[in-house]
């Protein structure tokens, strides 16, 4: 089946990502999450990943992420070693993130794959559904996050 | 009819209630219910948040206390009661028999709903609960044909609620050991089927294996569409053959029959699934309010009736196993 531009084309986007030097990645996600998370992390939901790793792969844009809670604020981390890895590809997550998808429609499609500690895995899950982080965005940037979200056929 | 959907969160009943949904219902963070996963249902603030916002919008909230009570677990069980009636919920969806007994004695104001997991399906049961217990109206389990539930409904002054969409139990509802056999819990005991913490799965060249409690239940092809990790879900070798022993992953929607169970003076059709996402909370209550709302207002207008075909192929999107069935209700061999 013919995947969609949008879908063929998100990847693409996404592989400059792979560019930025760690440091650089270390200081301005967490301050990008900080913000976005803000709501969970004042009521202590966060505290699940208080020494504990998760990471996201993004599987076609060859980009991987790793998140822990260090000394009550989020932090990167080394992805190799998490405690779950949450993988797909960057439509899924694309979707995920602008709300317009059901995580466990993506996993049985076999868009998204879930390894390590499930628990963990489906306690994120269920933290950022309650919290949709992309509130926390400027409004224009939520809105256009939500409209491509809208767009991709996953 | 009265259209209920599930929420595991305030985002979902929010979607829920702006989406269409008559009532919605919803479970303390704790194993008083019977959808007990981590980071799932609410805390008493979030709850009585919940209930405001649907109230304020003419939406009713029932609150699941639908586990059955543990030796020395009262207390909490009592609690989720007393906390359900103090944020105004409009009625609590119950099994055990003591915590019945409970509410209809300490707070017979609140509605008081059979659940489910009591698997009551005469209407002599039904008549019980009502005698004894002041139970208004009772969760169908998934087992019943619809003749039987037609059967049933004409039977019995207790009001009836049906499942119409979502995932499905293997026949045995509120009765049913396999979770407990390979984790030691249950819906009955813990509130979770299948618990996270016993579930594993890994990525292999061959496919995605699952595991519960350590047990091997299946393993899905590359390309194979996959489903909830519960025992009654897996495949195994029985006579040499590889096969879905127990059932197919496969979803409940039961669009088409609506008409009969509106005809059967059922109360209630009730979406499944509190934990699934917002998203598909508000898809889901969206296209079922739309289904409810243009059903035939005549029985001489529902020869003809199907539902919009591009509204069903919407749900099955969303389906465990990407198929659906009509389930028990088209066990027409009887």
């Amino acid at each position: 089946m013919r995947r969609p531009q949008l879908e063929r084309a998100l990847p693409l986007f996404l592989y400059p990502l792979r560019l930025v030097p760690g440091p650089v990645n270390a200081t301005l996600v967490p301050a990008v999450l900080q913000q976005v998370l803000a709501d969970a992390l004042a009521d202590g939901e966060l505290e699940i990943l208080a020494d504990r790793t998760l990471a996201l792969e993004v599987t076609d844009a060859r980009l991987a992420y790793g998140f822990t809670l260090r000394d009550g604020r989020l932090a990167t981390a080394d992805p190799g070693g998490a405690d779950v890895t949450v993988r797909g590809d960057a439509a899924a997550f694309l979707a995920l993130a602008g709300g317009a998808a059901d995580p466990d429609m993506l996993f049985f499609r076999r868009r998204l794959s879930v390894e390590g500690d499930v628990a963990l895995g489906l306690s994120v899950k269920n933290l950022l559904e309650s919290y949709e982080p992309r509130h926390r965005l400027p409004a224009p940037l939520c809105r256009a996050l939500e409209a491509a979200a809208a767009r991709v056929d996953v | 009819m009265e259209l209920l959907c599930p929420a595991g969160n305030l985002t979902a009943l929010r979607a829920a209630v702006d989406n269409g949904a008559d009532t919605v219902y919803i479970g303390f963070r704790d194993v008083t219910n019977a959808r007990q996963f981590p980071g799932l249902n609410f805390t008493p603030e979030q709850a009585a948040r919940g209930v405001t916002y649907a109230h304020e919008r003419g939406v009713r909230v029932h609150v699941a206390v639908n586990s059955y009570v543990q030796a020395g677990g009262w207390a909490q069980w009592q609690q989720s009661i007393d906390q359900a009636a103090r944020i105004g919920a409009d009625a609590v969806i119950v099994a055990d028999l003591g915590l019945l007994e409970y509410t209809a004695e300490q707070w017979p104001q609140l509605g008081c709903h059979l659940s489910v997991q009591a698997s009551a399906t005469t209407p002599e049961a039904l008549d019980f609960y009502r005698r004894r217990y002041g139970v208004t109206r009772a969760v169908l389990p998934r087992v019943l044909s619809i003749q039987q539930v037609e059967a049933l409904a004409g039977e019995t002054d207790v009001e009836l609620e049906v499942f119409g969409f979502g995932s499905l139990c293997v026949m045995a509802e509120g009765r049913c050991l396999l979770s407990s056999y390979a984790t030691g819990e249950s819906p009955n005991t813990v509130g979770a089927c299948s618990p996270a913490w016993a579930v594993q799965w890994q990525e292999r060249p061959e496919g995605r294996e699952v595991r519960l409690g350590g047990l091997l239940i299946d393993r899905f092809a590359p390309e194979e569409p996959a489903g909830y990790p519960t025992i009654c879900k897996g495949r195994y070798e029985v006579e040499g053959e590889l096969e879905h022993a127990f059932e197919t992953p496969t979803s409940l929607e039961t669009a088409e029959l609506l008409p009969r169970l509106q005809r059967a003076g059922i109360h209630a059709v009730k979406i499944e699934g509190r934990q699934r996402s917002p998203a598909y909370v508000g898809k889901v209550t969206r296209i079922w309010r739309q289904l409810m709302d243009r059903l035939p207002a005549t029985e001489a207008a529902e020869g003809g009736y199907t539902p919009d075909p591009a509204q069903v192929s919407a749900l099955q999107a969303f389906s465990e196993g990407r198929t659906t069935t009509l389930g028990p209700y088209e066990r027409n061999w009887q």
